[in-house]
């Protein structure tokens, strides 16, 4: 129950478990895994199964004609936007209404550094969550455990926001950000108004949601390590953290690193709770205590009230940008997980 | 490997790692006491029964609920489920059935498991774009169509998963019987799957509820709408996601040929 998203992630591995063709040695790539069904289907046949063939056929097909009509009509629509500002939109921070200029620098490196820090935060997090519910935990306690950290997953991300508005942001602005001042202040990274609402509290927030996603995932892959493995490597005197960091870990790595591009994927595009506690200002800073923006917040934030074409193409054409940037990144992330599955080593 | 450290610092690094994972795990559970806890705190004041049955009263006065927020969302989800859930399931059935191999169905799965991930706010300025521009207004039926292709590529993705856990026995029996190809589908192996498929469906829809505040409605806000939007998706995840698997855990495939 970790969200509709991880379903392909977590059933990914028991298909390829039980298969797993050990390599021949030195041959040639093992073929792609072999349908379930020996022998396909008819491609011909009565007509009622060319009809059934042809309507699945056609909703398939469906789903890239979805995907290329999304990106023409938002190519289209930023026309005045893409007429008026060239390439230029990328690389300026500027974004004046009054004047019609824009540019989509600050929110592109706001949505980087937010997604950053989340990911910097969550991933470890969730590794450790993950071990402990895999190893470390008693028995008893594992599964209410595990339960209680995919409920995590299932809080709306408005509840995050709203959340880290009123209690983490007053948190971050009393104590936490003084103390990084005095401790870490010698770097630009940390000098500033300590005012709560800021780019490390957005990431933080972001953090949050995706640690039980990553964590459950993780999880599953770590429980899926065949259990001789493991009591080879404790029969050997390994302690748990050996075994975890040279068994487990290297085992299950393509689950893993599909996990956090899931969270990945996530936070690059969440909305709401970004919203609530990215301060909202259209500037870069060094500074993650200044008030920032994400390509989300700004189409959030200003969307229903642009006036304008030029303001309203900007606009959109933010929102082709973000879906170009996950495109990019997940899609590298796909053929780098699938080129990395081809070996035939682990889950 | 490295040489073998002492056995002493190998004992060590090993508590410390000990130490800090179950320090995580704690502070993920913390977490999830502290913002529920919050939220129930908060919100459990407003909840009555004016709550669910009231419109909202004006701003100043007091009293006043939701219903209409409630009976949209109800609403909107079930339209966008009747616009996605046989788009998803007819196109997750081409990839189980012949997208296994070759260019088109990896091309499929491909863009699929990106949508998945895709922004909801770019699904929601793209249905801005094709349906509130040139209707001249926002609507319920464009909130649908948003939420609906925000399910899609989850509901394609489960149904080709389940799909292919459906023993091949099944299908050699029934195609042995004579049936024609399309039949055997929707005779055998749909509902063989069916509960997997249902599992997938209905955790798509309870993504969906979070979601619904993409469609550029004024997002009205108090802790008691917090509580209840994660009351309700929680429980629609947990009754819908948990008795399915269960029953489908229980049924023998055969029986649930003989019987469903």
């Amino acid at each position: 129950m970790s969200g509709p998203p991880a379903a392909p992630e977590t059933a990914a591995p028991p298909r390829a478990a039980p298969g797993d063709p050990r390599p021949t040695a030195g041959g040639p790539p093992p073929p792609p895994p072999a349908p379930v069904l020996d022998g396909a289907p008819p491609r011909g046949g009565a007509l009622g199964d060319r009809v059934f063939r042809g309507l699945t056929f056609a909703f398939a097909a469906g789903i890239l004609a979805l995907l290329a009509t999304m990106f023409a009509v938002l190519w289209r629509a930023s026309g005045p936007s893409l007429e008026a500002f060239g390439w230029g939109f990328l690389t300026t921070a500027a974004w004046n209404p009054v004047t019609v200029k824009f540019g989509a620098l600050a929110a592109i490196g706001g949505t980087l550094i937010s997604t950053g820090i989340a990911l910097l935060v969550a991933v470890p997090v969730s590794l450790g969550i993950a071990l402990f519910l895999a190893e470390i935990a008693p028995v008893r306690v594992r599964t209410p455990f595990g339960v209680a950290i995919e409920l995590l997953a299932a809080i709306p991300s408005i509840v995050y926001g709203m959340w880290g508005l009123f209690v983490l942001a007053p948190l971050m602005s009393d104590h936490v950000q003084p103390f990084l001042a005095r401790t870490l202040g010698f770097l630009p990274l940390f000098t500033g108004p300590k005012m709560g609402i800021g780019m490390l509290t957005a990431g933080l927030v972001l953090a949050l949601m995706i640690v039980p996603f990553i964590a459950a995932v993780t999880r599953d892959v770590f429980r899926m390590v065949p259990g001789t493995l493991k009591e080879s490597a404790y029969g050997m005197g390994a302690t748990t953290w050996e075994v975890v960091k040279d068994i487990m870990i290297p085992y299950g790595r393509k689950g893993i690193y599909g996990a956090v591009f899931l969270g990945l994927g996530r936070a690059l595009g969440e909305t709401m709770a970004v919203t609530f506690v990215i301060g909202n200002a259209h500037r870069l800073s060094w500074s993650l205590f200044a008030p920032g923006n994400s390509i989300a917040s700004t189409l959030a934030n200003e969307f229903t009230e642009a006036d304008g074409d030029v303001y309203l193409a900007s606009l959109i054409e933010l929102g082709l940008v973000l879906f170009v940037i996950t495109f990019l990144i997940l899609g590298a992330a796909q053929l780098w997980l699938r080129r990395m599955a081809a070996p035939g080593k682990g889950v | 490997m490295a040489a073998p450290a002492d056995t002493r610092t190998r004992e060590r690094v090993n508590a410390a790692v000990i130490g800090i994972s179950t320090l995580a795990a704690l502070a993920g559970l913390g977490m999830l006491v502290w913002i529920l806890g919050d939220v129930a705190l908060k919100g459990v004041r407003a909840i009555n029964w004016d709550f669910f049955t009231a419109l909202p009263a004006p701003p100043g006065e007091g009293g006043g609920g939701l219903a209409n927020a409630i009976v949209g969302t109800l609403v909107l989800t079930v339209v966008a489920a009747l616009l996605a859930v046989p788009f998803g399931v007819l196109a997750g059935t081409y990839l189980a059935e012949w997208g296994q191999a070759g260019r088109f169905g990896a091309a499929v799965r491909y863009v699929s498991d990106i949508l998945v991930s895709a922004p909801s706010i770019v699904v929601g300025v793209f249905v801005y774009l094709v349906m509130v521009e040139p209707m001249g207004n926002f609507s319920g039926l464009s909130g649908a169509v948003a939420l609906g292709i925000i399910m899609i590529p989850v509901v394609t993705r489960t149904t080709e998963e389940m799909l292919r856990l459906v023993p091949p026995e099944m299908r050699e029996a029934t195609l042995a019987l004579g049936a024609p190809y399309w039949k055997m589908m929707l005779g055998v192996i749909y509902r063989a799957a069916a509960a997997g498929m249902l599992t997938g469906i209905l955790l798509a829809v309870a993504t969906t509820y979070g979601l619904a505040a993409l469609m550029g409605m004024p997002p009205l806000l108090d802790a008691g709408i917090m509580l209840l939007a994660f009351l309700f998706s929680a429980a629609v995840g947990v009754i819908f996601g948990f008795f399915p698997a269960r029953k489908a855990a229980r049924q023998d495939p055969i029986e649930a040929l003989r019987y469903e």
